[in-house]
């Protein structure tokens, strides 16, 4: 091997420090640079951090949580984070793990990324064991899709607010004044939501991917069935038939899938039951969206299922 | 009778322990107290709700303990069982005993086989089954800063060991260094396990210019660096003491006898340091829009003192030659599109090789008393270039030409042409169909057919980079 490799091997080998200086993350009254798996999260992160934080986002609004692509400037991003906020429950667990170890951040990889589905009142579907017989997209701790229940804005709110007073306590009251007001328009919105259970509750939905049971357990829909015979496993033509028989004879009129989900296995499926397919987004839109946006949408969608109107319907409260 | 003098203190290892144990307030290993909860702390500033869940998640390794993985109190320091006196090797059971295991590694298994038909244009066609490979992988953490992994691979007439390697990634951000047993990063393929590859074979320029799959031990530095907000850079430099060029060999690469004996490369054990093997490879990838990236690459790897060996001459000797020296030049280049919902994508990539040294050797035996290696010390070229496409998360199509200088004497040109569709089933399985056709200068061609299946049971995974 020729010396000067020997030397470049030996520059790259003791240099690596100096270029590993965290210079580029947010110091002192820099804003906190925040990456965040989907876009529910980076809006809260916003709200909560206020100018305190600089927010990006890795998935768009339209993918399968479970398997995001990843392209480079995600890798940068995260690399130059200061936090890294996921939803946790193993919901990204196809893609996270790896871009964490990619991007080599020590900072991240020495505190962890913020999990803030961690301590979920109320996870649902736990797998009683952990066989992929029963499945495939098996979540250790429950269906991770809290993101659409109407308590993740808060829940996810308080959990991103202690983590930025830890790091920021100088700034502890922006935080809990941020937080406070936070809450109070998402009890705004959540007088309507209210009102929207009201008339769903009791219907009966049949989903695609069980990725809607906390918006549907949240409004009392009842679920009666996947067209997935098990999670992560595609429908199968005699899983299909079984199906779409129980949903004519439960008088089941909708499906939900998602937009990353074949919107013409569903459509097919709703024909044969004399049911609609109603494509609903699994998150909030990256460019614009918002979470109480995208949880109006989501109880729009499903009044528009049933042809249910809230202005025109007497509802209390 | 034979008898054997029990001094005081084998007698109070055998038998009393637990009577020690008791005096020392310790609990048996199988014995947690009743009191005991999982370690798994609710953070002061949860609300109620959060403490009735947060004893049953980990989310990313080294932040949360998951569940059982409490130390038993009164083990940590003293575990049960073995004394270690004076001189006895320090021992590790990782805060637990050495019946627990829940500080194991992450064991994970792949086998990937086909069945397949082959015309070789000569004298032998006809259908087979092939276990490709059945593969053994662990790999755990040591500590926040090391891990390390293995795999073991056999084709079910031979097992080896492909890797077994400690990985560093406290030296600074963005750096890693790895030492022990690891693939060769070499373009954007040669580090990847031929089962794991999209598709169905290593590309017939690798295959001669580098081999199926390259492992080799020795030292690999790697570091990535950011360059304004959408670009990435890393580099890789390693140095090896003995590298193979074994794989589990394709449809068509078995040794042609009518060549002569089949000549392998050797190293020597002990080599001057400016003899070692070197690789390094420089990478870049941006994105392009919101839904596409390209990728380039450089790789070279150097091998400045070897030798061959193969064939014997007339008085049964075996022939070897030795002080030889070949580098392997690459250029590659990776685009990739995909939808916004990610269920769709299409990808272009290929790369270019220049070998250049002594690259092959040749028993020369034409009946006389002596027979000899002839070491084709010459340049070759190739290239690989491939298309695929994804319509779904479960159907993918693609297309792949690898042409090449074939390293014989006059470089007579081969091009391998291979069409294939993957179906997965679920994330863990796969079958695919493929259509192979080899044109090869001087020689018959050559054509297959295959159904190949693979499966990944548990935790599957390599040191892959990108």
């Amino acid at each position: 091997m020729p010396r000067s490799l020997l030397l470049l091997l030996a520059a790259l080998f003791f240099g690596a420090p100096a270029w590993g200086a965290p210079g580029a993350r947010g110091e002192g009254d820099d804003p906190l640079k925040v990456v965040t798996t989907i876009p529910d999260l980076a809006d809260i992160v916003r709200e909560v951090g206020g100018d305190e934080v600089e927010v990006r986002c890795v998935a768009k609004g339209r993918e399968n949580l479970h398997s995001v692509r990843l392209r480079p400037s995600h890798l940068v991003m995260t690399a130059r984070a200061d936090l890294f906020v996921q939803v946790g429950l193993a919901l990204e667990h196809g893609w996270v793990p790896g871009l964490l170890e990619s991007a080599r951040n020590s900072k991240i990889m020495r505190e962890g990324p913020l999990n803030v589905g961690t301590g979920w009142p109320e996870l649902v579907e736990i797998p009683t064991t952990l066989d992929r017989r029963t499945g495939v997209d098996i979540h250790p701790v429950g269906n991770p899709h809290v993101n659409m229940h109407p308590d993740f804005g808060s829940f996810a709110g308080r959990k991103i607010r202690d983590r930025l007073k830890e790091m920021r306590p100088e700034r502890s009251a922006t935080f809990d004044r941020n937080l406070a007001a936070y809450e109070g328009r998402i009890g705004e919105h959540r007088k309507r939501w209210d009102r929207a259970a009201k008339l769903l509750k009791g219907r009966k939905v049949v989903q695609y991917h069980k990725e809607y049971s906390y918006l549907c357990g949240a409004n009392g829909i009842l679920m009666v069935g996947a067209l997935e015979p098990q999670p992560g496993v595609p429908p199968t033509p005699s899983h299909l038939a079984r199906i779409t028989k129980g949903m004519r004879d439960q008088g089941v009129s909708v499906i939900l899938h998602g937009p990353w989900t074949p919107g013409r296995v569903a459509q097919d499926a709703a024909k044969r039951a004399n049911a609609r397919a109603i494509e609903l987004p699994v998150m909030t839109q990256r460019d614009g969206g918002t979470w109480l946006g995208f949880m109006d949408g989501l109880h729009d969608g499903l009044l528009d299922a049933w042809d249910l109107d809230l202005d025109d319907a007497q509802v209390d409260g | 009778m034979l008898s054997f003098p029990i001094t005081p203190l084998a007698a109070a290892a055998l038998l009393g322990w637990p009577a020690f144990a008791a005096q020392a307030g310790q609990t048996p290993a199988t014995e947690t107290p009743a009191t005991e909860t999982p370690a798994t702390e609710t953070p002061a500033s949860s609300t109620p709700a959060d403490s009735s869940a947060a004893s049953v998640e980990q989310d990313f390794p080294g932040t949360e303990l998951p569940m059982n993985l409490n130390p038993i109190p009164g083990q940590a320091q003293a575990p049960i069982g073995l004394l270690r006196s004076p001189g006895m090797p320090r021992i590790y059971w990782g805060q637990t005993t050495r019946f627990t295991s829940a500080f194991n590694p992450a064991f994970g298994i792949a086998v990937d086989g086909s069945f397949n038909w082959a015309d070789d244009g000569a004298d032998e066609d006809g259908f087979a089954f092939d276990l490709g490979v059945a593969e053994l992988t662990g790999q755990g953490a040591i500590s926040p800063n090391w891990w390390g992994n293995f795999a073991l691979e056999t084709d079910a007439e031979e097992v080896e060991l492909t890797e077994a390697a400690l990985f560093y990634s406290g030296l600074a951000d963005r750096t890693s260094i790895r030492a022990g047993r690891f693939f060769l990063d070499f373009g954007k393929q040669m580090q990847i396990h031929v089962h794991d590859l999209s598709t169905p074979q290593r590309p017939a320029v690798l295959r001669e210019y580098l081999g199926t799959e390259v492992p080799g031990t020795g030292f690999q530095f790697d570091h990535w660096a950011p360059i304004g907000e959408t670009t990435a850079f890393r580099f890789s430099a390693a140095v090896f003491g003995d590298q193979e060029s074994h794989g589990h060999g394709f449809l068509f690469d078995e040794h042609d006898e009518s060549h002569g004996p089949e000549t392998e490369p050797f190293v020597d054990d002990r080599r001057d340091f400016s003899d070692l093997i070197f690789s390094a490879r420089a990478t870049a990838m941006t994105d392009i829009g919101d839904e596409s990236m390209l990728q380039f690459g450089a790789s070279m790897r150097a091998v400045p003192d070897f030798g061959f060996e193969g064939g014997e001459d007339q008085a049964g000797d075996a022939l070897s030659t030795d002080g030889l020296d070949q580098s392997v030049y690459g250029l590659d280049l990776t685009y990739g599109w995909n939808s916004d919902d990610g269920t769709r994508s299409w990808t272009f990539g290929g790369e270019y090789l220049y070998a250049d040294g002594d690259l092959n050797a040749e028993v020369i035996d034409d009946g006389g008393p002596t027979a000899s290696l002839e070491i084709l010390d010459t340049s070759a070229q190739g290239w690989f270039a491939f298309a695929e496409h994804a319509w779904n998360q479960q159907n993918s199509v693609g297309l792949m030409v690898s042409s090449l200088e074939k390293l014989e004497e006059e470089l007579p040109r081969q091009t391998e042409t291979t069409l294939y569709w993957s179906h997965y089933p679920t994330e863990f399985m796969r079958v695919r169909v493929a259509g192979i056709h080899f044109d090869r200068e001087g020689d018959d061609d050559a054509q297959a057919l295959m159904l190949q299946l693979t499966g990944y049971i548990g935790a599957h995974g390599h040191p892959y980079n990108w």
